[in-house]
């Protein structure tokens, strides 16, 4: 199970106001510096994504307001799991044994028990996008990797 | 630009808003998530220059049933176009690994 933080309906409305407040382009950028210094997988993963679906800067503002509203549940992006090359090579294998529907499934499954405001944003902002599905892909990877971070962290804890 | 007053108050959920003005009568449309969207929208709306009255039309919208966004993806992996923007795999994986 999940041990990511759950994003409450106040804190979307709160973030949704943050990018309104400051404008999208500031938050993504601020966002973008936190996620470099202390999740750098996570962003090269997003930022390849973007590349790839196309119209980066629209579609990386999608991946920094997820990251942001994890972030801002967690207190401080310090607390959220940081992403390892390790991980990610897991994922990848993941991603060969179940195909990617089935890992898209899988992880927007856990997304919707785990985290059903996070699935909400994830939903509602993919519809504004051309490429709905590459979107909704795209956060279940992030969401994925979070997920197998944490539960691996844990391990490691005890 | 019409919309720039929208574009000002709201520089991240703008584009979820249509606006029209005729005969100094503004129509606000669209569907957002929370009201304050709606509110913002209005607000700006008032103060531009010939518009007398504002019909807000804006709906907040309740949370998207997530049987329904189950049903989106699933639709969406059945359609070319929609698989045709990228690969999960190849985002996962580091370049050189």
């Amino acid at each position: 199970m999940s041990s990511l933080p759950r994003v409450s309906e106040s804190t979307r409305e709160r973030i949704s106001r943050e990018f309104d407040n400051l404008g999208p382009e500031a938050c993504v950028e601020e966002i973008t510096v936190s996620m470099r210094r202390h999740n750098p997988e996570l962003l090269d993963m997003a930022l390849r994504c973007a590349v790839d679906i196309g119209d980066a800067d629209q579609i990386m503002m999608g991946f920094a307001m997820f990251y942001r509203l994890l972030a801002a549940e967690a207190a401080t992006d310090l607390a959220l799991p940081r992403v390892t090359p390790q991980t990610r090579g897991r994922i990848v294998q993941q991603i060969e044994q179940k195909g990617s529907e089935a890992f898209t499934h899988a992880a927007l499954e856990l997304m919707e028990r785990a985290n059903p405001e996070l699935l909400q944003m994830a939903h509602r902002f993919a519809t504004r996008q051309k490429h709905y599905l590459a979107m909704m892909q795209g956060l279940a990877l992030l969401y994925a990797c979070l997920v197998a971070q944490a539960a691996d962290d844990r391990t490691v804890l005890h | 630009m019409i919309t720039e007053p929208l574009k000002t108050a709201l520089p991240y959920s703008h584009s979820l808003i249509d606006l029209t003005v005729s005969d100094g009568r503004a129509t606000l449309e669209g569907e957002v998530e929370w009201s304050y969207q709606k509110e913002r929208a209005e607000a700006a709306v008032r103060g531009l220059p010939g518009v007398r009255e504002v019909r807000n039309l804006i709906r907040v919208k309740p949370a998207v049933d997530p049987v329904e966004i189950r049903r989106r993806v699933q639709d969406a992996f059945s359609d070319a176009f929609s698989r045709s923007a990228g690969s999960v795999r190849a985002w996962a994986e580091r370049r050189g690994a």
